[in-house]
């Protein structure tokens, strides 16, 4: 697309800009037949150009190109959608309250560092009241999880997370009617105040029951439910990533200087967690552009099989991540959520090759092979200036 | 010299202060601290990512450095001293300021990485009190993070640092080390 762009004259901003779907267009379904749910694809553009200071970095980068300076600066661009929860297999949840009133979430969707504990209490919290510390989030058993699909894909939220808050719907519905038993009121008389986790009749405290005095009379097991949501259909996160490079033109060397970002997945249930999962994504992508490469010799032994031998990259060769918000409900399910672990590698890897590149553009460079390596910079310059 | 050298076992004595506990044992000559830690005195930590001295996932402080312990041998660390991340806290359970800050700011997902990236920033912080974001980054240059993109390690050190030393560990071992009337 920056090819295009350098060979009409366009800003690749504009190139891209002009093909944008229109918000007005979703449901938008594509010509090789996926339908994108929803989006706001030039706000995202808008957003990040705005965030980053687009017209103020393209002057500097003038400014260095007309005084030959060594270090010149390049600006990448991309514009992304991605397909989440692809796979439509669903996925399972259990929510047991017991006599304490206390609660236990068992999920098909284990975690490994992505908060699952943290976002499936705060679903319960939301839904029944109960406060986070008396909820346990249990997963990985197939003992006490018979059936469930996993962690993979930008799926878990918007999967696993919804039959959390089926699982606790149904427990809801199961605690209204005990609890219009016991207080002697018509159901569509009792409300959950979810501030206290108390169901009472409707404006009257002196009611009040706890969620264990009502777990208790479900039985000794307490009370529980199941649930498996199936989405009518994948979603489709997108965004839009800026990256700035610097590149030494004597050396080859790149260095991401700042990385600019809005990465749209839907609805956000935990700010401090989506946006965790968006800076190890946009570290990966940066180190697939600039770094990190498996290789084989001749024979095909591996030649990357340490972490001596292969460059994962470090907190040096890194800025801290400029995020900006940007939150576009989907209505295929209820939490109007989308996937958001796979969305930093998505947008950073060809912004920060499309920055290296653009960086030396007008030496007359147009492309470099991943990764964007000193020698492969350095390489690229001298082939350009010698007219090779 | 005789027989297979490389199949002999040469116990050595060694007594490693860890976390202020004096353990003693007969280990191997080649044993590294990082297995000595784990195996020996139990604490686990210290954990080995890489065996090639490149992830930095066991870095333990030798003398209040930071070094990585797959790249030292116990027997290098005999009349030592050794702290692993179990020996931040204090007495009454209260964290280090760099574990609080950890917490405070999401610097872990997984945390495989964080014991010893929470051990290079205690050691980070104990040269340079108040490091600049750049300073960060350069001294957690051994300790590699998969999940993060350093961004939160990042914040987490610098909130460490502005956080004082109210409730650095250190700061109370040296406070209480003073002699009374000493002026510092």
């Amino acid at each position: 697309m920056d090819d295009f762009a350098a060979e009409i004259g366009m800003d690749p901003v504009e190139v891209r800009r002009k093909n944008l779907v229109a918000p007005d267009k979703f449901p938008f379904t594509t010509l090789t037949g996926a339908t994108y749910d929803s989006g706001e694809y030039e706000a995202a553009l808008d957003r990040v150009l705005a965030a980053a200071g687009y017209p103020a970095l393209r002057a500097e980068q003038a400014r260095r190109r007309a005084s030959g300076d060594v270090v010149q600066l390049g600006l990448g661009l991309a514009v992304y959608v991605e397909i989440t929860a692809g796979d439509m297999g669903g996925e399972t949840a259990r929510v047991v309250i017991d006599g304490a009133g206390a609660a236990t979430v068992f999920t098909g969707s284990s975690a490994h560092g992505q908060g699952h504990h943290t976002a499936w209490a705060m679903l319960v919290t939301g839904e029944l009241g109960i406060p986070m510390d008396q909820i346990t989030v249990v997963h990985g058993d197939t003992d006490q999880i018979p059936e469930a699909i996993g962690t993979f894909g930008s799926r878990s939220l918007q999967l696993g997370g919804t039959a959390v808050v089926q699982a606790a719907g149904e427990v809801r519905d199961q605690a209204r009617r005990l609890a219009a038993e016991m207080i002697e009121a018509a159901e569509a008389d009792l409300e959950l105040d979810t501030a206290r986790g108390t169901w009472q009749v409707r404006g009257d405290p002196a009611t009040a029951l706890g969620w264990g005095q009502i777990a208790q009379r479900a039985g000794p097991d307490g009370l529980a439910a199941d649930a498996r949501f199936d989405a009518s259909a994948p979603t489709f996160p997108f965004g839009a990533h800026l990256a700035v490079v610097e590149v030494d033109t004597e050396t080859g060397k790149a260095r991401l200087v700042r990385h600019v970002t809005v990465d749209d997945a839907g609805r956000i249930l935990n700010p401090v967690l989506a946006e965790g999962q968006r800076h190890g994504g946009i570290a990966q992508g940066v180190a697939q552009a600039l770094l990190e490469e498996v290789r084989y010799d001749a024979d095909g032994n591996p030649l990357t099989s340490t972490l001596v031998d292969y460059a994962a990259i470090t907190a040096p060769e890194l800025p801290s991540f400029e995020l900006v918000a940007s939150e576009t409900p989907t209505s295929i399910n209820p939490l109007g959520a989308k996937g958001i672990g796979e969305a930093g590698t998505i947008g950073s890897t060809p912004a920060v090759l499309n920055a290296v590149i653009d960086a030396v553009s007008h030496l007359g460079v147009r492309h470099i092979d991943m990764p964007a390596t000193p020698e492969r910079v350095w390489t690229a310059i001298s082939e350009a200036r010698s007219g090779r | 010299v005789d027989g297979d050298q490389r199949s002999e076992v040469r116990p050595v004595k060694v007594a490693i202060s860890v976390n202020g506990t004096r353990v003693e044992a007969e280990v191997e000559d080649r044993l590294l601290l990082a297995h000595f830690v784990r195996e020996v005195a139990g604490l686990t930590a210290t954990n080995i990512g890489c065996d090639t001295t490149s992830c930095g996932a066991c870095t333990v402080l030798l003398d209040g450095e930071s070094v990585k312990s797959c790249t030292v041998l116990a027997a290098q660390a005999d009349g030592h001293e050794v702290t692993t991340c179990e020996g931040l806290a204090s007495a009454d359970g209260q964290w280090h300021a760099v574990q609080s800050a950890f917490h405070a700011e999401h610097g872990l997902q997984c945390g495989f990485c964080t014991p010893g990236m929470v051990m290079a920033a205690v050691s980070l912080l104990a040269e340079n009190p108040d490091p600049t974001e750049e300073q960060v980054r350069a001294g957690l240059e051994g300790n590699l993070c998969r999940c993060t993109g350093y961004h939160n390690i990042v914040r987490a050190v610098l909130a460490a640092a502005s956080d004082g030393q109210q409730h650095d560990a250190q700061a109370r071992y040296d406070q209480a080390r003073e002699l009374p009337g000493e002026t510092s």
